[in-house]
């Protein structure tokens, strides 16, 4: 399968990425080869093997809904460039 | 032409556990901004998510109300997205591989001009998320505000196929899903505080044909009778396009109520990509077996149920037995004063009557009332001894356990409100109203008896409500008679 340079582009504005246009040429290249790579596995036949659902054997990693726990504030909001009353503050955001 | 609606609809539910979906923090709602945050859900780098039992609990519990299949193995899934109330800048929902799938839900609803029908839609599914923290957008200032209490609170989303094809049905619909999931115990549904709430996605036919149109998405629907408004007004808007040689375009709307219109909010082509993909920090969910019984087993009676038993055991008309089973508190209350040696029927009047009335006007809570079922089981039995008459068991004896909680019995005997049957106060009675309306009394013995009902009327102002009807009739008669 072909990457275009047009599928990275898009991808890069979802991801929030940005990549100079003279970047772009090697992105490109690099991600072709990533999906070449898990082109190989269509590749085989999987018709008798379990999907493995996730890397570990396990499933039911669960806690119990029990009395909740207070972290404080400050504490919260002591990493945020910028807080107001209580508050996280971000660039003013228009829906 | 003639068009019809196709309406499907996305539910949110806020489920009512004490913690989040991921972390510990209380999901208790109204709190201090950023009171109920932590490093899981604030998305500190190195956290990790452990799922809360309780809310694949209620999730299951949902789907096995709604008549779902529940899978045997579920999984959580990120849904990417950037937006500045979505800390790790992914959701973590489930579309591969949801818990619930399938399912109907039956309700009886009056279509537009009153008659009644019964409604039949199809779930599609129900999965379990989280839900996003909140965005304070400052009116002046240039920045915006989050507060991530809610960010985390475990939600489900119930899809339904698009099988609905009027307003009405779609306001039906939620109004049963939501009795539904208020007697399953898994969410409060409280569309004011944004617990439940609704998207619709409607798209108009040609009448008849089989055909799905282009389809809108609307938004911010957080009353019932904001969502009868916003699928009626966006039929006349589709149609309106459609009519003017227009095209219906895909794209979310955006209801507002006060002004009774939706505006565009985004198109298909500004709408997100979500590139999901399974959640690598969660492992699988596997409800089967023991756990699933046990879940089953917990369900309680559900509305449709009890409905039935309400008309079977008690007698009661349908329509009251639906009232009565709307709310899990109503029908908590109802029973126990039941329970408590109150005639059904008459319990069944008093609450539909005065008792649901007062707490609307007051906005109280059933759950939460000042009496207890016993007294107005006892104020029940007050009205049948002929104790009280209904008039003032209604009026001043349930003002004063509204107002104050006081006991029947003790308002009762502090107000006076006894009834009066005694013979002399009431014919004394009689005889004051015959004498102060000579005309009226003139007119009964001219054989015009149908003004017996004024006199009467007159015999219980002056008693104060007080006077034994039966036997003030009685006398009131034989005094003009006379
Ligand atoms: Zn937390």
């Amino acid at each position: 399968m072909s990457v275009t340079p047009e599928q990275v582009k898009k991808l890069a504005h979802l991801a929030r990425l940005e990549i100079r246009d003279d970047e772009l040429a090697a992105m490109t290249r690099d991600m072709e080869q990533l999906v070449a790579l898990a082109d190989r596995l269509t590749a085989l036949d999987l018709s008798q093997t379990p999907p493995m659902d996730h890397v570990l054997p396990r499933a039911n990693v669960l806690r119990d809904d029990a009395e909740p726990v207070e972290f404080p504030r400050e504490q919260a909001l002591s990493g945020a460039p910028e807080a107001v009353d209580g508050c996280f503050t971000v660039p003013r955001v228009v829906e | 032409m003639k068009y019809e609606m196709v309406i499907g609809l996305e539910i949110h539910a806020e489920l009512n556990t004490r913690t989040k979906i991921f972390c510990s923090c209380s999901t208790q709602f109204g709190a201090e901004p950023n009171t109920h945050v932590c490093p899981i859900c604030l998305a500190m780098p190195g956290t990790l998510p452990v799922l809360n039992r309780q809310a694949v609990e209620k999730c299951v519990t949902a789907g096995l109300a709604l008549g779902c299949d529940i899978a045997p193995e579920a999984h959580m899934d990120r849904k990417n997205y950037f937006y500045p109330d979505l800390p790790k800048a992914y959701q973590i929902s489930q579309l591969f591989r949801p818990l619930c799938t399938g399912g109907t839900l039956e309700f009886e609803y009056e279509d537009e001009s009153g008659q009644a029908r019964i409604g039949r839609v199809r779930i599609n599914r129900i999965h379990l998320e989280e839900d996003a923290g909140k965005s304070i957008h400052d009116l002046y200032g240039a920045s915006t505000l989050l507060d991530f209490n809610r960010g985390g609170v475990p939600l489900i989303e119930i899809v339904t196929e698009p099988d609905i094809r009027s307003p009405e049905e779609a306001g039906a619909f939620v109004d049963r899903l939501r009795s539904i999931l208020r007697y399953a115990g898994v969410s409060d549904c409280q569309m004011q505080e944004g617990s439940l709430r609704a998207d619709i996605n409607l798209s108009i036919r040609p009448a008849g044909s089989d055909t799905l149109g282009t389809r809108t998405e609307m938004k911010n629907l957080n009353s019932i009778r904001a969502i009868v408004r916003a699928a009626q007004a966006e039929f006349l808007r589709q149609t309106e396009v459609l009519e003017d040689g227009g095209v219906i375009v895909q794209e979310t709307r955006r209801w507002d109520d006060a002004k009774g219109r939706s505006l565009r909010m985004r198109t298909k082509e500004e709408a997100n990509d979500y590139r999901y993909f399974p959640d690598p920090d969660l492992l699988p969910i596997r409800v089967d077996g023991d756990w699933l019984r046990a879940i089953r087993d917990a369900l309680p009676e559900l509305p449709g149920s009890k409905r039935r038993r309400y008309v079977a055991d008690y007698g009661l008309p349908e329509y009251d037995a639906g009232i009565l089973t709307s709310d899990p508190a109503i029908s908590a209350f109802f029973e126990d004063a039941v329970a408590c040696g109150g005639d059904a029927k008459a319990v069944s009047n008093f609450i539909m009557g005065d008792m649901m009335r007062i707490v609307r006007e007051r906005e109280l809570d059933f759950a939460a009332l000042p009496f207890s079922p016993a007294d107005l089981a006892t104020l029940v039995n007050r009205v049948a001894e002929g104790v009280v008459s209904i008039s003032v068991a209604k009026g001043a004896v349930l003002n004063q356990m509204f107002e104050a909680g006081e006991r029947p019995d003790a308002v009762i005997e502090r107000m006076g409100l006894r009834q009066v049957s005694d013979e002399d106060t009431l014919r004394a009675i009689a005889r004051d109203v015959i004498r102060d309306n000579p005309g009226v009394a003139q007119e009964y013995r001219d054989g015009k008896t149908k003004v017996l009902g004024f006199l009467m009327g007159q015999v219980m102002k002056k008693s104060r409500g007080k006077a034994q009807p039966a036997a003030a009739s009685q006398l009131l008669k034989e005094e003009l008679e006379k």
